[in-house]
């Protein structure tokens, strides 16, 4: 193994972030020293520790280090409840540095180049006694499969393999003509690996290059005290992470609290395409045109030529097709490309004002809609309209998206939004954790490759319109929900393959969209138990004598004394009175009662309920009383303020997450201001809608969705609230409340601020008393 | 006593299959066979041939075997067709054999929502009784009372193994038994939220398994690829 003398030499930010419920998460920015010139790669990881005794180690892994940049971002997260939060950290680490790079001169034989669908695999040659050697250090190349693939870069993998596995590192390279591509650093796990795929566009011979990477001992540091401790705190509104940072004046950004970003990179193809209406003649006489005679007309109608032939290509005349795009004009990536995800610091000596720490994923976009704008077949129908669809192929970089977040990124959290096309499906959005995130274009930079154009009918419905997918459209919230219990379902399964042996459970089943089951397994035990801590009494019984209906009157009054170290904050019950051979003879049901119950506190509940004589045994006086209660403990939060828009038909959203222990972190209210009545109506209305997921195994209840309008003074003027009584395990709502027939002088400048609260059984409790009626 | 024979392999079942996008996948099933009484950590991945040259590896897979627990399944797909398209597989393996333990009792948090934090007794002379050979020492067990269940975190280092992969089997019991394995070349790990039942009395057994060398089925099996 290498020793280096590579160590820590300077510890630059540590906080530890608390939450409410217990969770910390620890963030570490530390410097290494003696970095050589050539990038080396150091795995680490972190370890936290209270009065020395160590409360958690985070996973590994390699982080890319440079002499200029020669700090590593660390963090872990993890339940230390009360007693248990840390207060020192030690990092243990090793680090890689490179062998010499060995380059494989790969001949692509014609038919490779040329036939889309072919494969090769290249090996070292063999001779007589001996075989060639492809070797970089302990890393040696093994084959190199390459695939020729029709009108997109080709792709290539190698098969890698290492004497020394767990202690060797790679990375390769390839280049065909000035078509080029790497892989990110990997360790070898098992002696043999086939590389992530790579991709260039064949215009020549390949040149693989493969660098292997050999590691240090692991080595540990001193324990060094955390520096900062900050209590989680919900954020409403958020600025970009560039803007904070050069808000704050400084050359190099501290990570600033909990926030953490990362860059996904969108992908290297892509283009622009523009969707936009033209003549019915045009489309009936090019119709059945190839692509190469479109592109030469619509080349014709560009440069403005005499010669240009057949029908005008709009109503009104001829004009550059590059006008043409009254329905879709977009520059996107294509949706089959596989993004990459860097954790970066925001740095604004750094190109685009980020830096980047640690390489975190590849993968395939996983889709949140398609929107549809494919040409199909004139039906006469009046949502129809004939258009022409150009499009240019590029390479290149089509965007980054910048993502803050408090913990690590979640491959299951980002999604996109896809516009389907003749030409291609174009990423139309991009979406992390519920939320909408802009990309950022201003680094794009691309060539472009062919052309393509396709002109037909397409019908305008609202599924292929931009606006339906919107934050806060009904639409994009039971797509968002759907995701959400989606994932819920895939992390069930995954828990529920290593099931506790002594539980029975009680499978039940969910669809998903996509039309496959999924077995959710449910705790077979009541989460909510009776509660010896929960004294609960008559203390009041009293009636009157049959009116002349034979009816009977009763009060009735009970305590109940919280003797749990829990706050109560709903009381259910029930009252059944029952008599000896009849049964039931009457009742209350459904009383609930909101109150804030510390430990200790009493309760003091009252009912009233009619008896019927009739239905009684009249020889017998003395009755049963059954009084059935639920308590309940209570979330709450103040999601946040939302300013009344000043038009009507204009939407506002707020954003929140919410730390909660029943429902889905991310919360989004959407409120739309609407006029009341016909146009020259004097008062609006406004709407909310927001969506709710319960995920946990118990059922939540009573959950409310409180609005309440505030005055531009900052009086408030108003509220209103929707609810859901009941919200089943892992499931999913959404809450509509409303204002209606407000003055539009009333909305002037008002604000709405916004509460959410759900509800959790915590206990029950019974009582059973006979009692006597009085004559 | 009679001697522990020696642990083979029984190809069960395997299937392959290419889509119309030149995708191709597909796996084997092995039963394992003379496995100890006190079971075995295995990895395992599959090696794919086409005339002679490695056409494509797959992941490694892991998993604690015992007696009743005796299969693996290792999948492997990539972007291969045509002429690439894979002709032999074979099984590349490495047994993980019962090496050290340590068992340990944490203290218990007795109110919902508490946590408590462990470490190691010490002996008569001072030293750790959550350690062995080697240096491998369970440092800390944090035990979460989650609404009368257990959620049990356990922090291990490994001392003087680390930089080469060492298999650890962390056992809780209650009233019932639950197991979670991991293998790992750090220094130290942390096996975290294991779930236990709410019992009075915890038992956590930990114990550490040494690898062997990687080793490769003597026999490379031709495989048939379905069309799909």
């Amino acid at each position: 193994m290498k020793n280096l003398s590579i160590d820590l030499v300077e510890h630059h930010r540590s906080d530890i972030e608390l939450s409410s419920g217990g969770y910390v998460t620890i963030s570490v920015e530390v410097e290494f020293g003696l970095i050589p010139e050539t990038p080396i790669y150091i795995e680490a990881q972190l370890l936290s520790l209270k009065d020395g005794v160590v409360v958690s180690i985070s996973d590994t892994y390699p982080h890319e280090v440079m002499f200029e940049h020669p700090r590593v971002y660390l963090s872990d997260s993890f339940h230390a409840g009360n007693d248990q939060v840390p207060d020192t950290y030690a990092i243990n680490f090793r680090y890689f540095t490179p062998e010499e790079k060995y380059e494989i001169d790969t001949p692509i034989p014609p038919e490779i180049a040329r036939q889309s669908g072919a494969y090769l695999i290249h090996t070292p040659k063999k001779g007589l006694l001996s075989k060639e050697k492809w070797v970089s250090g302990a890393a040696s190349v093994d084959s190199i499969v390459v695939k020729n693939v029709a009108g997109e870069d080709d792709e290539i993998f190698v098969n890698v393999s290492s004497s020394k596995p767990v202690s060797t590192g790679f990375q390769l390279t390839c280049q065909s003509g000035d078509s080029t591509d790497y892989t990110i650093f990997k360790i070898f796990d098992k002696p043999q690996l086939a590389s992530d795929p790579l991709r260039v566009h064949l215009t020549g011979d390949l040149v693989v290059g493969i660098t292997g990477f050999a590691a240090s001992d692991w080595a540990t540091t001193e324990a060094a005290v955390i520096a900062e401790r900050i209590q989680a705190d919900d954020r409403v509104s958020e600025t970009s992470a560039l803007d904070s940072d050069q808000a704050d004046g400084g050359n190099v950004s501290n990570i600033g609290g909990n926030t953490r970003y990362f860059m996904v990179n969108t992908g290297g193809a892509g283009g622009e395409v523009t969707i936009g209406r033209i003549s019915r003649e045009f489309v009936e006489h090019w119709s059945s045109a190839d692509n190469d005679e479109l592109m030469e007309v619509l080349s014709e109608i560009n440069s403005e030529s005499d010669e240009v032939s057949g029908p005008t290509i709009t109503e009104s005349g001829n004009c550059p097709f590059y006008d043409i795009d009254d329905i879709e004009h977009t520059t996107a990536p294509y949706e089959d490309n596989e993004y990459e995800v860097e954790e970066v610091v925001p740095d604004a000596t750094a190109e685009g004002g980020y830096r980047s720490i640690r390489s975190v994923v590849k993968g395939e976009y996983s889709r949140l809609y398609g929107r549809e704008r494919y040409s199909e077949e004139d039906d006469g129908s009046d949502e129809i309209v004939p258009i022409l669809t150009f499009h240019t192929g590029e390479k290149g970089s089509f965007g980054r998206v910048i993502i803050e977040t408090s913990g690590d990124f979640d491959p299951n959290k980002f999604c996109v939004g896809v516009m389907e096309t003749d030409v291609g499906n174009f990423i139309d959005s991009y979406w992390y954790d519920g939320k909408l995130i802009e990309p950022d274009n201003d680094w794009d930079d691309s060539r472009t490759n062919f052309s393509s154009a396709t002109v037909g009918y397409l019908a305008l419905t609202d599924y292929g319109s931009k606006e339906n997918y919107l934050p806060g459209t009904e639409l994009i919230q039971e797509l968002l929900e759907e995701m959400d219990r989606d994932n819920s379902l895939e992390v069930d399964s995954v828990q529920s393959k290593n099931p506790p042996t002594d539980k029975k459970e009680t499978p039940k089943t969910n669809q998903s969209s996509g039309g496959k089951s999924e077995w959710v397994f449910v705790k077979d035990k009541a989460e909510h138990q009776t509660m010896k801590e929960l004294n609960m009494t008559l203390t009041r019984f009293e009636n009157e004598a049959p009116d002349e209906d034979g009816d009977i009157s009763i009060d009735l009054e009970f305590e109940i004394k919280n003797e749990s170290d829990k706050d109560i904050s709903l009381i259910k019950y029930d009252l059944v009175v029952e008599q000896d051979g009849i049964g039931t003879i009457g009742g209350q049901t459904r009383n609930t009662e909101d109150c804030l119950l510390d430990a200790g506190e009493v309760f003091n509940g009252s009912c009233w309920l009619r008896l019927n004589e009739h239905h009684m045994d009249k020889s017998s006086s003395e009755v049963t009383v059954k009084l059935y209660a639920r308590v309940y403990e209570r979330e709450f939060f103040k999601l946040g303020s939302i300013e009344v828009p000043a038009e009507t038909n204009t939407l506002a959203t707020l954003t929140k997450e919410i730390n909660s222990n029943l429902l889905d972190p991310s919360i989004v209210v959407g409120m739309v201001r609407r006029p009341d009545g016909d146009e020259d109506s004097k008062e609006d209305r406004l709407e909310f809608k927001a969506s709710v997921t319960n995920k946990t195994d118990t059922y939540v209840e009573d959950l409310e969705l409180r609005i309440v309008l505030m005055d531009r003074t900052g009086a408030e003027d108003d509220d209103t609230y929707d609810t859901v009584d009941t919200l089943g395990p892992h499931s999913g709502t959404f809450i509509e409340p409303s204002f209606w027939g407000k003055p539009k002088s009333k909305l002037k400048g008002a604000t709405v601020d916004v509460f959410l609260k759900a509800h959790r059984l915590i206990g029950t409790q019974i009582i059973s008393e006979t009692r006597t009626l009085s004559s | 006593m009679a001697k522990q024979e020696a642990i083979d392999f029984v190809l069960l079942d395997s299937q392959f299959e290419v889509d119309q996008d030149g995708y191709f996948s597909g796996g084997a099933h092995y039963q394992i066979i003379n496995i100890p009484s006190d079971g075995i950590l295995i990895q395992g991945y599959l090696e794919m041939k086409k005339e002679k040259a490695i056409a494509l590896v797959s992941d490694v897979i892991d998993g604690y075997l015992t007696a009743i627990d005796d299969t693996i399944y290792v999948s492997v797909s990539g972007s291969l067709d045509g002429n690439a398209l894979p002709d032999t597989f074979t099984l590349n393996y490495r047994l993980f054999k019962a090496w050290d333990s340590v068992e340990a009792s944490p203290s218990l948090p007795a109110s919902f929502g508490a946590q408590n934090l462990s470490v190691s007794p010490k002996g008569l002379l001072g030293g750790k009784k959550w350690k062995c050979a080697g240096n491998k020492e369970l440092l800390s067990v944090m035990v979460h009372n989650d609404d009368g269940d257990f959620r049990i975190s356990s922090n291990l280092q490994i001392g003087k193994a680390a930089g080469t992969d060492v298999g650890i089997v962390a056992e809780h019991h209650t009233d019932g038994v639950t197991h979670q394995h991991l293998i790992f070349n750090t220094p130290s790990v942390s096996i975290k939220n294991q779930y236990a039942t709410g019992a009075e009395k915890l038992k956590s057994r930990y114990r550490f398994f040494k690898p062997e060398k990687w080793t490769t089925l003597n026999k490379f099996n031709p495989l048939e690829v379905t069309r799909v």
